[in-house]
């Protein structure tokens, strides 16, 4: 149990609170999407020092076919058996710009927003719980 | 008792869990607006003593102009000279700055002027709706960023297009019919570059007072760009900004100029990046000002016809060119950040007259300053750090014997626990003079002379503590100024003839008394000892803040208290402001400054121009003018 609060402790000291609350909405919808926890990713640098605190993923460094999903805005070269894989954007860009991208987090007009395109979402059939659908398109 | 255990941990689940339910993706988004700063990223833990304006905490309280931000900062606050230009440190003379050791920095950017080295001449009273959060450094802040004498540090963030991407337009109106409009434009490229855009007109009327029946005044009409561009870790930063000033005094030897203008034009162009270990800087900054007065006086023959001025003009440029290569590395328990830094001051006195006759006989015109400064953060414990750095500065004049060659130190030590910091530093700075008054017989006493560069030892402890919703703070201060240039009887700089010995006292409380609420409360107390003429001073400070979200209004209270030993009055400047957002889009505010109408006033001395060894009563304004401000912004 001290083993357990300690380390609660220790992450929460390096975990700042920007990255804490995008963790948790991270944590909140992605295994509700694929009902599968812990979830595969390959993630970008920004949201790899994001996801690396949690549980709830596992975070490969090469993008192999295990991989569920991908995560972030900017990666640089994907290989082909990721590149097919849904895509979580965390930029406006490339969730507008990317034809993998179901859904994204991302700020606009100084706001953070969560949106899903309903299409893109039938491509990969995934389906959304009923307290995210109305952030869908 | 297993029982007991048992059940306590059923209790515990079953909360957990209602918990849980409650949990709602737009209460989560709404904690990632309100709770999230970029701050967090961007403050340096052992830089010194700081204090973040987050983005939140701008957004409620209204800050729209530099100046709410300065008049709040221990232990400076806001002043204004007989120029009516934002100058803290102003003794009340004709120097046009004196606050050269208050550094700004937009985003890694020093904003530098060529004759008076900070850009707060340029800046401190300028629309700040482009500034995501602020980070404030005092106490002489860490070399990563300061690499010349600096007693407080000010870095104003820009918006940037990952959160701000869209746009903004925002109308507002207000006491004297003062008019503001400004608009910014955010986007993310597609080959990864962003920009961010801003651009703001400013017809800033003031209040308005009477010296001698004659009207005197602040105004001033400003526009202003600030655009950033980045891509990774490039970012291109570009400040333009035009002023028309009414001078308020000038050098009026009475307080009532007939006519007092004053004209500014500044650029600044800066590039910055880094690598893993290396991060380069080249930034030029450029600025031109005009001012003329002219005032219903008489020259006297026994000043040859130069005093008191009838006519007072000056006209001057300059450019700046700094180049910066830092280093970064870490080995074993040590960061070790090592740098060089290049600066040229360059600049032209196109016309500086009084009375028709030049004023100006020095052919300095080029100061260059050249820095290599380290700095080691070495790591006793993981939570026990430390930080030993010094500098070494080579400034020269082209034509005169003002060259000096500075070596600077700073050490400290911080100790954190989980609600505990423990910060001590020891520092040891100098400062030479400034572009404009080297060899000035207009601003110095002795302006053939060598002037000592200013030296100041200062030790310091900073305790913070934290403990749930509450955040204690504690400063300790006490400094030995020694060379410290004070003006003499004629309003030129000399050495203030004993060290001057400064020691302060500040705490802070700030109070999270619900999830977006918060009360904060601030006291202070500073001695000033040995100071020309007067002897000690003493001030005192109190700030109350008080900022709450109702329903869909966001509600701010301030005030700020001060008080010292030689005007011995209690001066109250209460600010109120509330926020209405009627949707996410559009926002209605009405903000009051200086509602009481007691802000602190600054003395301005006159004298009989008739006959200038007699005084007339010095004029006691406000830099803070009582103000009422009605505002609509739309988010597109």
């Amino acid at each position: 149990m001290k083993k357990i609060l300690i380390i609660f402790v220790f992450f929460t000291t390096i975990l700042n609170a920007n990255n804490r609350y995008e963790l948790k909405l991270y944590e909140k919808v992605l295994p509700f999407v694929f009902h599968k926890t812990p979830l595969i990713v390959f993630a970008d640098k920004d949201a790899n020092e994001i996801l690396k605190y949690s549980k709830k993923f596992k975070i490969v460094t090469k993008c192999k076919k295990a991989v569920v999903i991908l995560i972030g805005s900017d990666f640089l070269d994907i290989p082909d058996e990721c590149k097919d894989k849904p895509i979580f954007s965390t930029s406006y860009r490339s969730f507008k710009n990317s034809e993998n991208s179901f859904g994204a987090f991302y700020w606009r007009k100084g706001r953070p927003q969560i949106k899903f395109k309903n299409k893109v979402l039938e491509k990969y059939n995934l389906t959304l719980p009923n307290f995210l659908r109305k952030y869908a398109k | 008792m297993k029982i007991i255990n048992k059940f306590l941990l059923i209790l515990l689940i079953i909360t957990n869990v209602l918990i849980a339910d409650d949990f709602s993706i737009d209460s989560l988004l709404n904690d990632i607006e309100k709770k999230t700063d970029l701050s967090e990223k961007t403050k340096l833990a052992n830089a010194g003593v700081s204090f973040i304006y987050t983005r939140d905490d701008i957004n409620r309280m209204q800050i729209k102009n530099f100046k709410d931000i300065l008049k709040t900062i221990y232990p400076l606050g806001y002043n204004e000279n007989k120029y009516g230009l934002p100058d803290p440190l102003s003794h009340g003379t004709n120097h046009p700055f004196l606050s050269t050791q208050i550094k700004v920095f937009i985003d890694n950017q020093e904003i530098s002027t060529g004759l008076y080295g900070s850009g707060l001449f340029i800046m401190g009273d300028i629309n700040i709706q482009w500034v995501d959060h602020i980070e404030v450094y005092t106490q002489a802040p860490t070399y990563e960023y300061a690499t010349e004498s600096t007693s407080a540090l000010i870095k104003l963030y820009t918006k940037s297009a990952k959160k701000d991407e869209g746009g903004k337009i925002e109308l507002a109106t207000g006491s004297y019919g003062a008019s503001h409009i400004n608009t910014y434009h955010a986007k993310e490229l597609d080959n990864k570059w962003s920009y961010f855009s801003f651009l703001s007109r400013d017809n800033n009327k003031r209040k308005k007072y009477f010296s001698n029946e004659t009207e005197i005044s602040r105004d001033v009409d400003r526009k202003l760009v600030v655009t950033t561009f980045n891509k990774d870790n490039q970012n291109i930063l570009f400040t333009a900004m035009t002023q028309q000033r009414d001078g308020f005094l000038d050098i009026s030897i009475d307080g009532s100029p007939e006519t007092s203008v004053l004209e500014a034009n500044y650029i600044h162009l800066g590039y910055d990046t880094k690598t893993d270990n290396i991060s380069y800087l080249l930034t030029y900054d450029y600025m031109n000002t005009k001012t003329k007065m002219t005032d219903n006086v008489t020259p006297l023959a026994a000043f040859n016809y130069m005093y008191p001025a009838k006519l007072n003009e000056t006209a001057s440029h300059s450019n700046v060119f700094t180049g910066e290569v830092k280093y970064k590395t870490k080995v074993d328990k040590h960061n070790i950040m090592t740098g060089i830094k290049y600066r040229a001051k360059k600049y032209i006195y196109d016309k500086a007259e009084i009375n028709g006759k030049a004023m100006r006989s020095s052919s300095n015109d080029l100061q260059t300053i050249a820095t290599v400064f380290i700095e080691d953060q070495y790591a006793l414990k993981e939570n026990s750090i430390i930080t030993a750095g010094g500098l070494y500065s080579f400034v020269r004049n082209n034509d005169s014997i003002q060259d000096d060659n500075m070596f600077m130190y700073r050490l400290g030590h911080t100790y954190t626990t989980e609600q505990l910091t423990f910060k001590t530093i020891a520092s040891h700075t100098l400062m030479t003079l400034d572009s404009y008054l080297v060899n000035s017989s207009t601003f110095l006493a002795n302006p053939r002379s060598y002037y000592k560069p200013q030296e100041t030892d200062t030790i310091l402890e900073n305790i913070i503590y934290k403990e749930n919703n509450n955040k204690y703070e504690l400063i300790l201060d006490y400094s030995i100024v020694k060379n410290y240039l004070v003006p003499n009887v004629q309003g030129k700089l000399d050495y203030n003839k004993q060290n001057v010995v400064m020691q302060g006292i500040n705490s802070r409380w700030t109070h999270n008394y619900n999830k977006y609420d918060k009360f904060f409360i601030e006291l202070g107390y500073r001695e000033i000892n040995n100071v020309l003429n007067i002897g000690k001073m003493k001030n005192y400070l109190t700030i109350v803040k008080n900022i709450n979200t109702y329903k869909r209004f966001d509600i701010f209270n301030e005030i700020l208290h001060t008080k010292d030993n030689i005007k011995k009055k209690d001066f109250y400047d209460y600010s109120a402001g509330v926020k209405y957002n009627y949707s996410e889009d559009f926002t209605i505010s009405l903000k009051g400054i200086n509602l009481l109408s007691k802000a602190r006033t600054t003395t301005y001395r006159r004298a009989n121009p008739a006959n200038p060894q007699v005084q007339q009563t010095p004029l006691e304004i406000s830099p803070i003018d009582k103000k009422i401000m009605l505002s609509m912004e739309y988010l597109f």
